[in-house]
């Protein structure tokens, strides 16, 4: 089998010493083959990142390897020493991080940082060194590479940055690059340059690709062949084409159903119950018997792995029993959701609002511009409905959020609540309508004071609205709240880190709703959490909205959540909305084109699915230095020279929505 | 960038006033120069003319603030504050208690200050930076734990015990150079090696383990993680790297004391009979002449806040996340 | 024995710190993030056996901190007993033989003789020129050429042998609570702490203890006979003085902390949290404050003391209110030189704080900003505070004696090991030298900071997440 480029035997990785030590990668097989991508699919914490690290011996101080055997070519990896391995890293094997902002030196140049992984493989003299890093450059396609050479890291935006690191492991020329999530941390229309990139370079240069992601969107995008990884092990393994077509193992195939979408509007998620258990234990049963939905007695000694053909296996004692293997369309859970609330009068409508940033400089601080971080935003929602804020980072969405909460000054514009004009309001006037709009924060870990007991966490907001003042009153509450989120009453008497991030956010959840509010902004709530996890959430906020009529501001870069959940939609992009309209239509038939660009580039976790990328060039322009005229018009393509002069007002078109574009105008 | 420096610089205006304001307080506010001349002249049975006449000799006899029996603007010019505080702002210290000229004295005491005081802090570094780098080489190994555990013994060592007890081992028992003296020119080498020895071996603990600190912080970063998936040795890795990183605070951190380098080390002075400020300044506190220590208070300040500048500058300048925004 | 009390300024602010203590330890025990990190402070042989070393230094130190005027044996004319003019502590009272047996001049540790030779009258009538005998040090000895090392090895024997019964005797005590604790047989409980299976590291609390004992008893035993540390120039017990000098270590390293801790807390916070003019005014002032190079004002700030106090001698009492006053006032003006590290960490913590998204809840509740900061704010510090106050303990140890040294520390007349080696100063350049004030002093010192210091890397490792994770 001279194809066989890596080859990975019954890998172990533990880390951390003492009694229990974290079993991160506990016997773990994989082959790539030349020129293939291969994706590690998998949640947070099984151990995906880790086999990388693990391959390319840059564990972590605390991780060691206890097993196995690595094969790059017919040289045994774990067998090298280091000086050995240096030359491997980084020349026939190397490697791209998730967080592109990290992980370049802050205060090396681009040129220098490139300069030495080629000089280190090739020892050019000074110019053909120049002329190398200006190829490299040029290869990964930043524009202008010579002028970038002498730039640092921070100049760069983080697409620009992911780029420079590929272009660094490219310099060795490897024959296989391990690329560690690489794309999580950027904006989808980003996501959909590098994703691109890296398959041109793969075409170019003939090299394989180990792509660790969470992203089965992604994985459909760029991978010939998946394997899926759970608690330290890889459940299956399977040629991505048959991988999506049938799912064989019951947790990806869970997966796959927890995946939200405009066709599961009307029914609950499926979810995955439960959380990913700790790998400091030794297991005797199935790991994943605990959430599985088709366990039975058998799963209580852990299955061996089956191999089903010659590329294909699954660890699970239903392989082989051809009948199971029956992808499930309906779930049992679906139920009806459709809990139509009336109401005509507008709960929230806010016009014009605007949140700028003064920007001080010279001797006197002197305010000589201004960040225009929210510019002019108006959006409307009705009682018990859920209006979708949709836009990349930096697009001024989660200010948005901020300025209808007053937890910002808006500079301008009026927001007005349930006949409120709650700009106009301070001081206790504004206290007493806190209750009616609450928020939930993207980061789990960070919304909760973790000197505080979950109890006092969800009591603060009754306190400080004095709803209840019995103690004993509060206390009861506090319990049935807890139950509404589907927690243990027990919860309130512990503190939020023995919680996991879903369990996280139902606290939050509880938090808010502990004030009756009629509206809540959700800025991002289910980002930072798994799939499977994600599902749980996106469920509760659905029947919570439909049992207290609840309205939604959902703030969100997830299209698909948005399918699921939202009756509305606005697009956010630079400081303003461009595109605003019910889902159905907005989400099928998209008319800005920056919509388009947007909806084009979110990877869809079906690789037959056949889409045309628009893509976007460049990165989205700074809120401090807006260009002139249409924001959208230096990287829209289908710019006209009105576009450079004015910018188009929203309008509204004739099927109800509204568009800020000059080319809709037309239609 | 220019802008931005020359509010730091006018901010040191306001902070230079109140510190004058709080030195003009404590030396003639809680204490009446009535007091002070009491206490000079000896405590008991005093005659009023002596302390007038003490007052009168050192300029201390005029009103605080305000002078009534003066005309137009010598009403404030004429006054103590005016003379002895805010003459300071023209570096004008006056004359000392002894009826020396302090800005004189000053400015000939300086050098033998910085003579010890920058071989002291180059050395220094020089041997705290290696010494770290050594152990961030060897992290996680005994050499690491060992090493730590010696800067620890070694920064609980009292300064005053490294001064006496490197006198009397080789000075007093092995005679290799004099215990305490100074000379001018090449000649005054012999008196300044062991203070500049011992203020480095004083050092050792507390700074080798603060570097160590910062070295350790920056090996755990991720950029540290892509320049090994490069494949380069730990060698460059550490120099090219993580030193260039720690870089910036050590180099800041040094910055700031630089211009206190001129008020010299009290101690070590002292003890070497080195005619430094430092020792200057000791002379004057145990002799009470309150002017010598009020000018020095303020030339103290002063240099903190060149200090402070200075790090400002010398941020923009090293660190390029600064610079270049 | 022991008459009226009186309480010392200090005293008064020892007890409060004591008191704070206690209600912190209390406050402490029922909250998880703060119990968590002392169990891995306590579970640390690091941590224990300094922690021993320290609980010795306080117990001296409290000790030294209850005053009072003694009664003389003596009865007046109305037949009530007598107080003494001076004030002594209790710990005086517990070495009343140290305190009292006073030589002439300075005489070597241990030694029988002192150090200087003199003009000795013979019963013969016939004056040579010798060193004399010490009224106390070695008096027993008929001739102490011949017997002094067989006494000293004598009375080593003794107190290490005491000194032992008494370790014995400690560890069962211990065995027999640890066993009481865990509900199992005396067996079993000393089986798992002698072969240190215990999550406390009981057996290293145990051999620090027996350590610490033994010498100690050692030290009884010879001191009860000798001047193990020699005596200084006018014939005081060093070994006294150094016990002395324990209290005033001690105060310096935590007083000047408590005196500066509410105005860093309250003053940090605010400016982090409350931003615009409020920052720049405290920033303005610690600014400021800070410019002045610190012995410098400390300088300026105990020389017009000096002044104060010696115009207005009719304030004081005695001595000892004089030099207390002097000390309290030199923790008040090292603490308003120390305060603005704190305070701008704090500030920039709150500043973070203030953005962390379980306050903008809050905020988003309508809670006042007074409770955010008691509730959000405050308990997110709190390590940091406790940090800086452990972390700052051995810097003003030495600092104390640094100053006292340059005559800006403590006053004269109060024991210090600052005071000691000042002294020792001119000592040293005599021929022969006097090495043991400094020595001594120079011991006591290095003990206590060294425990400290390594007590604090421990209390940070512990207390410090971000370090605990690096791990």
């Amino acid at each position: 089998m001279s194809d066989i480029l890596l080859k990975v035997e019954n890998l172990e990785t533990w880390l951390g010493d003492g009694d229990r030590p974290v079993r991160a990668v506990d016997g773990v097989d994989l082959t790539i083959r030349k020129g293939e991508t291969f994706a590690l699919l998998g949640e947070s914490g099984c151990g995906k990142s880790m086999t990388a690290l693990s391959i390319m011996r840059l564990l972590p101080p605390a991780g060691r390897i206890k097993g196995g055997q690595v094969l790059l070519g017919d040289t045994s990896l774990l067998d090298l020493p280091e000086y050995a391995m240096r030359e491997e890293r980084g020349g026939r094997m190397a490697m791209i991080f998730q967080e592109p902002m990290t992980s370049l030196n802050p205060v090396l140049t681009i040129g220098q940082q490139i300069g030495e992984a080629v000089r280190i493989r090739e020892g050019l003299n000074k110019q053909s060194l120049g002329q190398r890093i200006v190829e490299l450059l040029d290869s990964v396609g930043i524009p202008d590479p010579e002028r970038r050479v002498s730039e640092y890291p921070h100049q760069l935006s983080g697409g620009m940055k992911q780029r420079v690191m590929i272009a660094m492991a490219l310099a060795g020329r490897p024959e296989l690059l391990i690329a560690d999530e690489p794309t999580t941390a950027l904006d989808v229309t980003i996501q959909a340059q590098v994703l691109n990139l890296l398959k041109t370079l793969q075409q170019q240069t003939g090299m394989a690709i180990l792509l660790i992601t969470h992203d089965l969107g992604v994985v459909a995008e760029v991978a010939d062949r998946v394997a899926v990884m759970y608690a330290g092990q890889i459940i299956e393994l399977a040629d991505s084409e048959r991988f999506f077509r049938q799912p064989q193992h019951p947790y990806s195939q869970k997966l796959f159903q927890s995946l939200p979408d405009s066709n599961k509007r009307s029914q609950r998620l499926a979810v995955i119950r439960g959380s990913v258990p700790a790998l400091n234990q030794t297991f005797t049963a199935c790991r994943f018997m605990d959430r599985c939905h088709r366990a039975f007695d058998a799963c209580h000694q852990a299955p061996e792995w089956t191999q089903l053909q010659a590329d294909e296996g699954v660890r699970c004692h239903l392989a082989g029993r051809a009948d199971q293997w029956q992808k499930d369309v309906t779930t049992a859970e679906q139920h009806e959701l459709q809990g139509e609330v009336a109401g005509d009068a507008l709960l929230l409508d806010v016009k014009g609002l605007k949140v700028h940033f003064p920007i001080h400089k010279g001797v006197f601080k002197r305010t000589i511009g201004y960040v225009k971080a929210v510019d002019g935003v108006s959006l409307a929602i009705a009682p018990g409905k859920t209006l979708a804020l949709v836009g990349e980072s930096g697009c001024g969405k989660t200010t948005v959020g901020k300025g209808i909460l007053q937890l910002v000054k808006p500079t301008d514009g009026s927001v007005c609540f349930a006949s409120d004009e709650l700009t106009q309001l301070s001081g206790n006037a504004l206290r007493s309508r806190r209750s009616e709009l609450q928020i939930i924060f993207q980061d789990p870990v960070a919304s909760m004071n973790p000197r505080m007991l979950v109890g006092d966490i969800i009591e603060e907001g009754m306190k400080a609205q004095k709803i209840v003042r019995n103690s004993v009153q509060r206390h009861a509450r506090v319990v049935e709240l807890l139950e509404q989120v589907g927690l243990p009453i027990d919860s309130a008497s512990r503190y939020p880190n023995e919680f996991s991030g879903g369990q996280r956010q139902r606290i939050c959840i509880a938090r808010a709703l502990a004030v009756d509010p009629k509206l809540i902004i959700c800025d991002e709530p289910t980002s930072a959490l798994d799939v499977s996890v994600q599902a749980q959430i996106l469920n509760l906020l659905k029947s919570l909205q439909r049992s207290r009529g609840l309205a939604y501001l959902f703030i969100t870069h997830n299209i698909s959540v948005v399918a699921y959940l939202a009756d509305e939609v606005a697009v956010m992009y630079l400081g303003r909305i461009v595109e605003r309209g019910a889902v159905e239509q907005l989400l099928a038939k998209p008319k800005h084109p920056y919509t388009k660009a947007l909806l084009s580039a979110v990877p869809v976790a079906d690789p037959k699915a056949q889409r045309e990328v628009i893509r976007l060039e460049g990165d989205m322009p700074s809120p401090a230095n807006p260009p002139a005229g249409c924001h959208f018009h230096p990287r829209c393509p289908v710019v006209m020279e009105q576009c450079r002069k004015a910018y188009p007002e929203l309008t509204q078109l004739s099927d109800g929505r509204f568009a800020s574009c000059f080319r809709v105008q037309d239609d | 960038m220019i802008a931005y420096i020359i509010r730091r610089a006018l901010y040191a205006i306001p902070i230079l006033l109140g510190v004058n304001i709080l030195t003009f307080v404590l030396f003639f506010v809680v204490n009446s120069p009535d007091d002070m001349a009491r206490m000079n002249l000896g405590m008991k049975r005093v005659t009023p003319e002596a302390i007038e006449n003490w007052k009168a000799e050192r300029g201390y006899d005029k009103p605080l603030l305000f002078n009534q029996s003066s005309q137009g603007i010598e009403q404030l010019t004429d006054t103590i504050f005016f003379q002895k505080s805010l003459k300071l702002f023209q570096f004008d210290f006056g004359s000392s208690d002894s009826d020396r000229d302090i800005g004189y004295d000053i400015s000939q005491r300086m050098w033998p200050s910085l003579a010890i005081a920058i071989p002291v802090l180059l050395v220094g570094l020089l041997v705290n930076i290696t010494y770290a780098l050594l152990i961030a080489f060897f992290r996680a190994t005994y050499i690491d734990i060992w090493s730590v555990v010696l800067c620890v013994v070694m920064m609980s060592i009292s300064g005053l015990f490294y001064i006496i007890g490197g006198q009397y081992l080789v000075s007093k028992l092995l005679h290799l150079v004099p215990i305490s003296g100074y000379d001018t020119g090449l000649s005054a080498i012999k008196f300044l090696i062991l203070p500049v020895i011992i203020g480095v071996i004083g050092g050792i603990g507390s700074g080798t383990r603060w570097y160590r600190t910062l070295f350790l912080e920056e090996i755990n970063r991720d950029y540290v993680r892509t320049a090994r998936a490069k494949g380069l040795s730990e060698v460059v890795v550490l120099f090219r790297h993580v030193l260039k990183n720690a870089m910036i605070p050590i180099l800041t951190g040094v910055v700031v004391v630089l211009p206190l380098l001129f008020m010299g080390s009290l101690i070590t002075e002292s003890f070497f009979g080195i005619p430094g400020l430092g020792s200057y300044t000791i002379d004057a506190i145990s002799r009470q002449d309150f002017a010598i220590v009020r000018a020095m208070v303020f030339l103290g300040s002063v240099l903190y806040i060149i200090g402070l500048l200075l790090t400002d500058i010398s941020y923009t300048l090293v660190d390029p996340r600064v610079r270049l925004s | 024995m022991i008459g009226e009390l009186v309480i010392l300024w200090t005293d008064a602010l020892v007890f409060i710190l004591v008191l704070f203590s206690i209600f912190f330890g209390v406050y402490a025990a029922g909250k998880e993030h703060l119990r968590g990190p002392w169990r891995l402070v306590v579970r640390s042989r690091v941590g224990v056996s300094t922690l021993v070393i320290l609980s010795f230094y306080v117990i001296v130190g409290l000790l030294d901190s209850v005053h009072f005027y003694p009664l003389l044996p003596g009865k007046d004319q109305a037949g009530q007993q007598t107080q003494s003019a001076e004030v002594i502590s209790l710990f005086d009272q517990l070495v009343t033989p140290l305190r009292e047996r006073q030589e002439k001049t300075y005489s070597a540790p241990l030694a029988t003789h002192l150090y200087a030779k003199e003009n000795i009258e013979l019963p013969s009538g016939e004056v040579v020129r010798d060193y004399p005998r010490l009224a106390f040090g070695g008096a027993h000895l008929e001739n102490p050429e011949l017997e002094w090392s067989k006494d000293i090895l004598r009375l080593s024997a003794i107190g290490v042998l005491k000194g032992f019964l008494v370790s014995v005797v400690i560890t069962n005590i211990l065995i027999a609570l640890l066993a009481a604790r865990w509900r199992g047989s005396f067996g079993d409980a000393a089986k798992l702490l002698l072969t240190g299976n215990t999550a406390v590291p009981w057996r290293v609390v145990l051999i620090t203890l027996c350590l610490l004992i033994l010498t100690l008893f050692w030290a009884i035993e010879l001191s009860s006979s000798y001047h193990i540390l020699g005596t200084d120039k006018v014939g005081e017990d060093v070994f006294y003085q150094a016990l002395k000098s324990i209290r005033t270590g001690l105060l310096i390293g935590t007083l000047t902390t408590l005196v500066m801790l509410p105005a860093a807390i309250l003053l940090g916070i605010m400016a982090g949290y409350f931003r615009g003019w409020v920052d720049d005014l405290i920033q303005y002032t610690y600014t400021t404050l800070n410019s002045i190079p610190g012995v410098l004002l400390i300088a300026a700030a105990i020389l017009m003391l000096q002044i104060y106090m010696s115009n207005h001698p009719d304030e004081f009492n005695s001595l000892v209110e004089r030099a207390d006053l002097r000390l309290l006032f030199l923790c008040i003006i090292l603490g308003v030189t120390s305060w603005t590290g704190l305070c701008r960490l704090l500030r920039g913590e709150a500043m973070k704080l203030r953005e962390a998204d379980y306050v903008q809840a809050a905020v988003a509740f309508g809670v006042g900003h007074f409770t955010i900061i008691v509730r959000h704010i405050l308990p997110n510090v709190l390590h940091i505070v406790l940090i800086t106050v452990v972390l700052d303990f051995s810097g003003l140890v030495l600092a104390e004696a640094v100053l006292s040294y340059v005559n800006i520390g403590v006053d004269p007349t109060m024991n210090s090991w600052g005071n000691m080696i000042n002294s020792a100063r001119m000592e040293m350049a005599r021929e022969p030298v006097v090495w043991w004030s400094l020595l001594a002093s120079m011991i006591f010192m290095f003990v206590l900071v060294l425990s400290a210091n390594l007590f604090s890397d421990v209390v940070r490792d512990a207390f410090d997440p971000r370090l605990r994770n690096s791990r």
